[in-house]
């Protein structure tokens, strides 16, 4: 079995991101009493995207992927199989939300659409964690940390597309969201710091550095920072967000290499 | 469930000839990159040590394979054997995380995952697994799970912490380990 599972890692990481900037976009908008933003269509064709390529992502993962429907016979016992139920709902939300974008006369129902598929995300991303808690002999995965993570790369990832929507359209980031961004920075480090506590830095130690180099160190500090830097353009911050997707990207890989990495139980 | 077969692995005897790693190869025909059973090697410096653990799957009271797959491919027969429905396999391969032994084992080639059967065709004909009947140093015995632990009280506390091996909690393995103490 390969050391990284790259094709979950993209699942887990893309669909993480696109669900949590739908949320994060959708709470700003009902916060602000529903405030345009600029390029609200492109921005929705593009979570769109990414959610989409992240499911299809799960289907690499198999290797009979034109049998994939067998993976409804487990609901009874398996969390695999109730996530791909979970799932296929998700993306049917998230088209639906994209629709209210692309068919004139459905704007009313953006923010409501948005929520909840915001919040269904986050339930589907706790159920994506339930998966790997389950198997219980691997202490790196079956902890409340594996659920926490799979959040807080959702509230972080999220939390940093809006401030680039924001930045496109010339707005500053309200208080509560800048707090909920720390409180989302102070959740992955503290997850990043307990899961090296258990597997060590010996076999993954260059990916939990990477996360948090660029995560939170470069990535969230160029977003704080590029205003009083002078750094404060689009371009700055759409960089931000890319370098914090790699590094969750990155902490992705340590998370299934702790684990797959180190046979032979 | 009428009863429960199991695997006795005495260490104490075993030289690593890999024999029943490669009978069961040869009874099922499994490819160049699949191994149903496995034989690790430990060694220890102080005190000076080796082991060899041959192990394929465990039959376990609760197979994590049968909860984790979303196929729904594994089943627990009446004789505590567990079996695949091989064509069912999407190769997901949530199995091999979910062992703690890794005892399924993924076929590339095909895009799905296998695992030991427990030789049940051998079984029918009245016959021992091969993996037991081909060890040269008849170390390795098959039989009811009751009747093997009458032969040796096991000490899993000792045996997972000088192996490293998993819980035995989590899926209730079918097997006896004889190690010497050290």
């Amino acid at each position: 079995m390969h050391q990284y599972q790259f094709s979950l890692v993209f699942f887990t990481v893309l669909t993480q991101w696109a669900l949590g900037s739908i949320l994060m976009i959708s709470l700003y908008r009902a916060a602000t009493g529903g405030q345009e933003l600029n390029n609200s269509k492109l921005t929705a064709i593009a979570l769109w995207l990414i959610c989409g390529f992240g499911s299809l992502c799960s289907l690499a993962h198999l290797g009979n992927p034109l049998q994939g429907y067998y993976a409804l016979r487990g609901l009874g016992s398996s969390w695999m199989s109730r996530e791909v139920i979970v799932f296929g709902g998700i993306n049917g939300l998230t088209t639906l939300w994209l629709l209210t974008h692309l068919v004139k006369g459905k704007e009313n129902l953006q923010q409501t659409l948005g929520l909840i598929t915001g919040v269904c995300g986050l339930a589907a991303i706790t159920m994506t964690g339930q998966i790997y808690y389950a198997v219980e002999h691997q202490p790196s995965w079956h902890t409340p940390l594996t659920h926490i993570g799979f959040v807080s790369t959702a509230l972080l990832l999220g939390l940093a597309t809006l401030a680039l929507v924001l930045r496109q359209s010339s707005k500053e980031m309200p208080a509560g969201f800048r707090a909920l961004l720390t409180a989302s920075v102070v959740m992955v480090f503290a997850v990043t710091w307990q899961l090296a506590q258990i597997t060590g830095l010996e076999l993954n130690g260059v990916l939990v550095w990477y996360r948090v180099f660029a995560s939170l160190m470069v990535g969230c500090g160029l977003l704080v920072m590029a205003k009083s830097l002078n750094l404060h353009s689009t371009a700055m911050v759409g960089l931000a967000v890319l370098l914090m997707v790699s590094g969750e990207i990155a902490g992705r890989m340590g998370f299934y290499g702790s684990v797959l990495g180190k046979m032979p139980w | 469930m009428s009863k429960q077969y199991g695997f006795l692995i005495d260490t104490d005897g075993c030289y690593g000839c890999k024999t029943c790693a490669m009978a069961c190869k040869s009874e099922n025909n499994t490819p160049a990159n699949v191994a149903w059973r496995k034989v690790r090697e430990f060694r220890t410096e102080s005190p000076m040590s080796q082991t060899f653990i041959t192990m394929s799957c465990n039959h376990c009271d609760e197979p994590k394979c049968a909860e984790v797959c979303p196929a729904n491919t594994y089943t627990k027969r009446e004789d505590g054997i567990v079996v695949q429905d091989h064509d069912k396999c999407i190769g997901c391969q949530m199995c091999i995380m979910a062992c703690p032994y890794d005892s399924p084992s993924y076929d590339p080639s095909t895009g799905k995952t296998s695992k030991c059967n427990l030789c049940v065709d051998r079984l029918d004909k009245g016959l021992q697994p091969r993996c037991v009947e081909s060890c040269p140093g008849g170390v390795l015995k098959f039989g009811e799970i009751s009747e093997l632990r009458k032969q040796h009280a096991m000490n899993w506390v000792e045996l997972e912490e000088r192996f490293a091996m998993p819980d035995h909690t989590i899926t209730g393995p079918n097997i006896v380990i004889i190690a010497k103490s050290l």
